[in-house]
């Protein structure tokens, strides 16, 4: 029984099912909504391989990318700052608080009346909605640094910069990952929802599409393009916080 | 927007009241006096300053005429009390957010029960579960379009989908933190299965449920609006994109103004109710710990 659980071919008897049962079930299917795995996956293949990759996908990802990118930045830079000099987090405390909770789609009008239907719009709207769950992890991390970290540190007479760079950000980093990877989904649901509503390339844009002109095979296909887009995404995350904080991991396992 | 900063603010003191009770009378006063200071007059009057800010930059023509000045937007807001339309958009959006919110935490503590307390059921799953949770909900939009149209079923399932992952992965957190000695003394005992998930397993997950209901609900909120705007069913997200193409901007605004304020208010309600409802818990761990 031991055994068995312990396999690690067991967490992929589902989705080996899953598949299995969606091919076999849906093979020769005439339903204009249910179309055949196959039928989907040819589609799949004529779509993404590569006719509209240069076209879609790499704006779509490069985007994306931008904009987390940015927010990232900011949001650790803002949050360093709001998070040691308290007045400054007082005083912005409602503006933030208020900004974090308008829900970001609600901005997209907004956005494409300030920038257009380009770029520039999707990009600024990422970086907006990926800024907040990054700035308020980095003030709480760097606020809740261990107070024999920050005892050191001050009879070292470290700079208050040398403290903030070398002390502080570190010992926050696990929590500015948690936030980066909240980021990260808000990012990447952003990022379709804009080109679903106003835009000229993405897959968003060519899977809606697809629905509004009935072509089923291409929808389905785009489904499936964003679905393995949005794990890999994770996946890749996932793997680049552990990188990066092996040192944290290491730590925890040793007490 | 002061009125719920300073609601925040009023739980945050109460534990602090009770600690300067140790302080002998004059330095209080100057110590609440300087909190004061800190937590009512910096953030309102910087929140005041950005207002005239904003105004004066549109006055001034610095920042293009699509933004509007927000004494255009609150007088828009203000005529909106009377009118009966714009109710009926938060309506429809709270209607959407409250039923998917229901159904999907109901799924969601029904899998993650079952998933933290069968291992075999999570050594199977997990792989799967671990693939699907990051895809958005947004993506099964489409179908959902072409097999319901742009109602509000189509809404309400969507946000049901995205409430499941908070609510399971949160049930099954909780699960796997009960205490085990807890659960071998209450086989000593002779406890049920039912006793048992009574007084071991729901007291112990219940703060985990809180937590993965404040995120539910935010991203409830968010996914109907998302759906609203993209499918044009009636509701919030709807009415926005309607005053766009309408070119009303002080409304465009005005609306997003609404959104984030119902947002404000439900997580409030949502920290009030935990804070009542978990308090116990909350004094238990101040003892042990």
């Amino acid at each position: 029984m031991n055994t068995v659980l312990r396999s690690p071919f067991l967490p992929l008897l589902v989705p080996i099912a899953i598949i299995a049962t969606w091919w076999f079930a849906s093979a020769g299917s005439t339903s204009v909504f249910f179309p055949s795995l196959q039928d989907i996956l040819i589609a799949f293949q004529e779509t993404w391989l590569f006719a509209h990759f240069w076209s879609d996908i790499v704006p779509s990802v490069v985007r994306l990318i931008a904009g987390y990118i940015i927010a990232c930045l900011a949001g650790i830079a803002v949050g360093l700052l709001l998070g040691r000099v308290r007045s400054l987090d007082a005083a912005f405390q409602p503006s933030v608080q208020f900004a974090r909770a308008i829900p970001a789609v609600a901005l997209i009008p907004v956005a494409i009346l300030l920038f257009g239907i380009g770029d520039v719009a999707k990009i600024v709207l990422i970086a907006f909605c990926c800024f907040f769950p990054v700035l308020l992890n980095t003030i709480d991390g760097v606020r809740n640094v261990e107070s024999g970290l920050e005892d050191v540190s001050r009879s070292f007479r470290l700079t208050r910069w040398q403290r903030a760079v070398s002390v502080q950000l570190p010992s926050a980093m696990p929590q500015i990952f948690a936030g980066m990877q909240t980021s990260l989904g808000f990012a990447f649901i952003l990022g379709i929802v804009t080109e679903m509503t106003g835009s000229a390339n993405g897959i968003g844009f060519i899977t809606l599409e697809a629905q509004q002109s009935f072509t089923i095979d291409t929808m389905w296909s785009g489904m499936l393009l964003l679905g393995i887009l949005g794990s890999l995404l994770n996946a890749l995350f996932v793997l680049i916080e552990h990188r990066s904080l092996r040192w944290h991991y290491q730590s925890k396992a040793g007490h | 927007m002061t009125t719920t900063a300073t609601a925040r603010e009023g739980g945050r003191t109460q534990p602090v009241k009770s600690k300067n009770k140790e302080h002998p009378g004059s330095s209080r006063r100057a110590d609440n006096r300087q909190r004061s200071i800190r937590r009512v007059l910096i953030p309102t009057g910087t929140t005041l300053t950005l207002l005239v800010l904003w105004e004066v930059l549109t006055r001034s023509g610095v920042l293009p005429a699509e933004v509007s000045q927000p004494t255009t937007i609150f007088a828009w807001l203000w005529g909106q009390v009377g009118e009966p339309f714009l109710w009926q958009s938060i309506g429809h959006t709270l209607q959407h957010a409250a039923v998917g919110l229901v159904i999907g935490s109901a799924i969601g503590i029904v899998l993650g029960l079952a998933l933290g307390e069968i291992l075999i059921l999570r050594r199977l799953l997990q792989g799967t579960l671990e693939f699907l949770r990051p895809v958005p909900v947004i993506v099964y939009l489409p179908l959902l379009i072409l097999l319901f149209g742009a109602v509000a079923k189509t809404a309400i399932t969507l946000v049901a989908v995205a409430v499941v992952w908070p609510m399971l992965y949160q049930t099954m957190y909780g699960v796997r933190a009960v205490d085990p000695q807890l659960i071998d003394a209450s086989r000593m005992f002779g406890l049920t299965a039912r006793q048992r998930m009574k007084s071991i397993t729901l007291p112990t997950i219940a703060p985990f449920l809180a937590t993965g209901l404040r995120i539910a609900m935010s991203l409830a909120l968010v996914v109907s609006v998302a759906i609203e705007l993209i499918a044009g069913v009636p509701g919030l997200g709807w009415t926005l994109t309607q005053y766009q193409t309408a070119g009303n901007y002080p409304a465009v605004y005005g609306v997003i103004m609404i959104a984030g304020a119902l947002s404000l208010i439900l997580n409030q309600l949502l920290v009030r109710g935990e804070r009542r409802m978990l308090h116990w818990h909350v004094s238990y761990r101040g003892i042990t710990k």
